[in-house]
């Protein structure tokens, strides 16, 4: 359950924690937590176990380097600045995955999470709900949120919509 | 169904998240004729194609990958070492010079795979039990419970000593299938580490607890009766030994 997903599990937490080091120590402590409880283990998604042990991890690893932080909490300095940058300066496509990549980075943890487990992990509203720890309701909300989010950045005010 | 609910129902809608295929008609059947949500649906699938296509998916580095594998021990293949001079050598087959000539041998006659190497066949067969959560077919920690259960599914019925007071509990057994034979894996847990002992009948030398390793588990044999056992854990040496001795007492007449 642990190798399988090991893919899994560092790229929730490189994209939970922002940087390397960080999401290697995340992913090592849940690694070595779910080795050791593994008779915990009953038969659920091995993927959304796993998954919701490196979150846990995640989580506490925040509250150790940055107590003051909440997992709500945004990332203030890295809200990207999209007025005009110039698109031709750069090839399209590289110009707009940056512009995802900040975008997404600039999330808060509790709405990137979510966008990370439902776009690049494919999973269905129910593992996803399994991994947070929350119902499937604040699945809903929360995705429904994070896109919202990403669209006013990413996308033409006039498109966003007044959901 | 109006704007505002289509609204609401718009994420599970490209998500495929509804059950109700009735629900799924009323949206479609509003997109057809409102330019707002069709408006808004767009934007939500641009959205998702963007971040699909646009966010880096970051794939576990090597050094992670190996620091893990040497945690949990799982063998993934290429790196494991071709073969185990330590076994070839150990008293246990007699003369240590007329071991390595045999090894040698041996070596030659069986390509690396090839060589019966019981110890990664009851590591595997301990790791594939913890990862397909296929620990136990009879869930008990009564050996009167355990031990019958045996009975009718192989053509013995293995010794279930009951450990709990030593801080071995048994939790359970199934079958399994060691070098060509059916056998009996019984588990039991000591803190939150998993033991497998695996029970085969049917031959063997009697030989005293040997502690050996394969990929980072502890394996501890031994045969009496003509019966041998395997205990198998990623608990120290140490413990799984003393877990082998007090196996051994309860099962002597």
């Amino acid at each position: 359950m642990v190798l399988p997903n090991l893919n899994a599990g560092y790229n929730l937490a490189r994209w939970l924690l922002r940087n390397d080091q960080d999401a290697e120590d995340a992913v090592q402590t849940a690694a070595v937590r779910a080795f050791q409880g593994i008779e915990s283990y009953r038969g659920s998604d091995g993927k959304a176990w796993f998954l919701t042990i490196v979150r846990r991890s995640c989580h506490n690893l925040i509250r150790s380097k940055r107590p003051a932080t909440a997992w709500e909490d945004g990332m203030e300095d890295d809200i990207p600045d999209l007025n005009n940058p110039d698109p031709e300066q750069f090839v399209l496509r590289e110009f707009e995955r940056e512009q995802v990549m900040r975008a997404m980075t600039s999330l808060p943890n509790h709405l990137k999470e979510i966008m990370v487990l439902r776009e690049l992990e494919g999973m269905s509203y129910k593992e996803i709900a399994e991994v947070i720890e929350h119902p499937i309701g604040t699945v809903m909300s929360r995705l429904s949120k994070a896109r919202l989010k990403l669209q006013s950045i990413l996308l033409d005010s006039d498109a966003g919509g007044t959901r | 169904m109006n704007c505002q609910d289509v609204s609401l129902l718009l994420d599970s809608y490209v998500d495929g998240e509804f059950i109700d295929v009735i629900r799924v008609r009323e949206v479609e059947e509003h997109l057809k004729t409102c330019a707002q949500c069709q408006h808004e649906l767009a934007a939500l699938q641009k959205v998702r194609t963007l971040a699909q296509d646009g966010a880096t998916y970051f794939s576990a580095p090597e050094s992670l990958l190996s620091s893990i594998q040497a945690i949990g021990g799982e063998d993934v293949g290429p790196n494991k070492v071709l073969f185990d001079w330590g076994r070839w050598l150990r008293p246990a087959f007699g003369f240590a010079s007329f071991g390595l000539a045999a090894a040698a041998i041996v070596f030659l006659l069986f390509p690396r795979g090839q060589v019966p190497n019981l110890e990664a066949e009851v590591v595997a067969s301990h790791i594939r039990s913890l990862q397909a959560s296929h620990l136990y077919d009879v869930v008990s920690t009564d050996k009167h419970t355990v031990k019958p259960w045996f009975q009718g599914k192989l053509d013995f019925a293995p010794d279930v000593p009951n450990l709990a007071a030593d801080g071995f509990p048994l939790l359970g057994g199934r079958l399994d299938y060691i070098d060509h034979h059916p056998a009996a894996a019984l588990v039991y847990r000591h803190a939150k580490h998993m033991i497998n002992v695996f029970v085969v009948p049917g031959g063997g030398v009697a030989a005293s607890p040997a502690p050996s390793t394969d990929d980072g588990y502890h394996i501890v044999q031994w045969t009496e009766h003509s019966i041998r056992y395997w205990a198998v854990s990623d608990l120290d040496s140490q413990t799984l030994e003393t877990f082998a001795q007090k196996f051994i007492a309860t099962t002597r007449p």
